[in-house]
């Protein structure tokens, strides 16, 4: 393609970017992408040509864009390489209207420059584009107070770190002036802000999805206004009387048709005269405590009543050494004299013994000893094995 | 027959001219302080004890075996009195005889080697009774009382056992009582 081909080629392509540039519909709102032709128009000096690329736009406030008439103005030149300029500033809303879309552009917006072109371009040093900004700036006279760059780098909301809290070093340090008072306050975040905001979440999949209310059902099982409970204002508006839900149905009463009735107290009646006696003595019946002496004695203790009596009669030179003849004379004795002895006064005696010996006599065992010293030598030795 | 009765007559045999003293069967003797013998004991070696111990006792069993006759049929009475008799021309103090049940138990009064000449006494025992009636015994000190002085004749392995009691603090009548028992073995 021969240069003038490739001029004309731009030219129709200046023109589609001023035609569309001019359609306010596609005006950016906050200008942070421009393209980079009204970068490189800025930039480079007249002759010199950028193919394509994007610019990205930093914090550079005193800098603005030049108008993309006398960019598209620059001759055209022939280069084969290609030059990506990249710079910073803030547009201005004047040239953020005149600025066409990036995502406008097509392939058939490329345009190829021979390495020839573009050694012919003098470099671009910051120092340059500062000062080609700087008079594009004064020459548009914009007031510097009209770049309001706060509000088009404003951060999102959910960008926003927390601050800790100055102590007082950092208080007195800093005036309320300063901007650089909450700057460093700001806490470094741990953890990415949340971008997206809420989200819903997904549901489990073995989990049936919840059911509609039945308002129909609610409105059948809820009681009657007749029967909820009062509320605490039905009380408090009578001041202490009942409430017209307490009530409830008032029924009137007939009037009385009979004679009137007088209520008295009616005579309470006397108790009985009671049988208790005031005196606890009791007369006991005459025979109790004593025995009669001429009860007859049973037959099976005549005989141990006359043993008693014998023992009793003997003398007592020797009560505790009684021999078991004198024992067995007591007894035959006693049993001779029982027939006349019956009629006598009857005590109580301890059976008898007779027959018995209570004695038993044991004798020390007798222990055996050794009839020589060898003996006696040998069962001591013997202990001791 | 064996005498009954030990006899002392001419037992010790003085002779002041010569100055020697000698027994009936002329052993010479030498009268040396009880105290110089016990220190000069109590500085020998162990063995030394031993055998200066055991060879008394072996001289005082073959006198007495020598009177008893059949020693292995002597009576108890009569080996008390033989026996009794040589350890009194020793000079060491009157033995008699106790028995506390099968225990045979050797008193020892008025000994001019004191407590320290215990053993002394203890192993003069032993050698009397291997030396007459040819038994290995041990005699094993029961208790000290003043001047008198208990030995429990016993075999070698009871005397060690009673012992180990009497050190260990046991009365001995309470050691009697379990070495009669048969505790401990």
């Amino acid at each position: 393609m021969s240069i003038q081909g490739r001029l004309a080629k731009l030219q129709s392509l200046l023109a589609r970017v001023q035609r569309r540039a001019s359609d306010p519909a596609r005006q950016p709102k906050a200008g942070v992408i421009t393209s980079l032709e009204a970068a490189s128009a800025v930039s480079t000096p007249p002759g010199a040509s950028v193919v394509a690329g994007t610019a990205t736009l930093g914090a550079r406030p005193q800098a603005t864009s030049q108008p993309l008439e006398e960019a598209a103005a620059a001759p055209a030149m022939e280069g084969s390489g290609v030059h990506e300029l990249t710079t910073g500033f803030a547009p201005a809303d004047a040239e953020l209207e005149s600025t066409p879309d990036v995502e406008e552009l097509s392939e058939e917006d490329l345009v190829e420059m021979s390495s020839d072109v573009l050694e012919s371009v003098p470099p671009l040093d910051d120092v340059q584009l500062d000062d080609t900004l700087d008079t594009e700036l004064e020459r548009q006279q914009l007031p510097q107070d009209e770049l309001d760059f706060e509000e088009t780098f404003e951060p999102p909301a959910s960008s926003r770190r927390p601050r800790t809290v100055p102590s007082l070093d950092e208080v007195l340090g800093f005036s309320p002036q300063d901007e650089d008072f909450d700057l460093q306050r700001d806490v470094p975040a741990m953890t990415p802000p949340p971008e997206s905001g809420p989200q819903e979440a997904p549901m489990p999949p073995d989990m049936p999805p919840p059911l509609a209310p039945d308002f129909v059902a609610l409105l059948e099982s809820r009681p009657p206004p007749s029967a909820q409970v009062p509320t605490t204002a039905s009380y408090t508006s009578f001041a202490g009387m009942p409430a017209p839900e307490q009530l409830g149905q008032t029924i009137d009463l007939e009037e009385p048709s009979g004679p009137p009735l007088e209520l008295g107290v009616s005579p309470t009646p006397s108790p009985p005269p009671s049988n208790i006696l005031e005196e606890l003595e009791v007369t006991l019946p005459v025979g109790i405590g004593r025995h009669d002496r001429d009860l007859a004695l049973p037959a099976d203790l005549r005989d141990e009543l006359e043993a008693h009596r014998q023992l009793s009669s003997e003398p007592a030179s020797a009560p505790n050494s009684v021999s078991p003849e004198a024992f067995e004379r007591a007894s035959t004795s006693a049993n001779a004299h029982s027939a006349q002895t019956a009629s006598a006064e009857v005590e109580v005696g301890r059976p008898s013994l007779s027959g018995i010996n209570p004695v038993v006599a044991r004798a020390p065992e007798r222990t055996r000893h050794p009839s020589t010293f060898a003996e006696l030598l040998d069962a001591s030795i013997a202990l001791g094995v | 027959m064996p005498a009954l009765r030990f006899d002392p007559t001419a037992s010790v045999e003085f002779d002041l001219d010569r100055g020697q003293i000698a027994l009936r069967d002329g052993a010479e003797r030498l009268l040396v302080p009880a105290d110089a013998l016990v220190a000069l004991y109590e500085s020998a070696a162990p063995e030394a004890k031993k055998d200066f111990a055991r060879r008394l006792g072996t001289e005082t069993g073959r006198r007495a075996a020598e009177r008893l006759g059949d020693a292995a049929s002597a009576g108890v009475d009569a080996v008390v009195e033989h026996v009794g008799g040589d350890w009194a021309l020793l000079g060491l103090g009157s033995l008699s005889l106790e028995r506390w049940g099968k225990a045979l138990v050797f008193v020892v009064s008025g000994s001019p080697l004191g407590g320290a000449g215990d053993a002394l006494l203890g192993a003069i025992l032993e050698g009397v009774l291997q030396r007459a009636f040819g038994r290995e015994a041990g005699a094993v000190r029961l208790v000290r009382d003043g001047t008198q002085v208990r030995f429990l004749i016993t075999s070698r392995a009871g005397a060690h056992r009673v012992h180990g009691w009497i050190e260990s603090g046991t009365p001995w009548g309470e050691a009697l009582t379990r070495l009669n028992s048969g505790v401990g073995s």
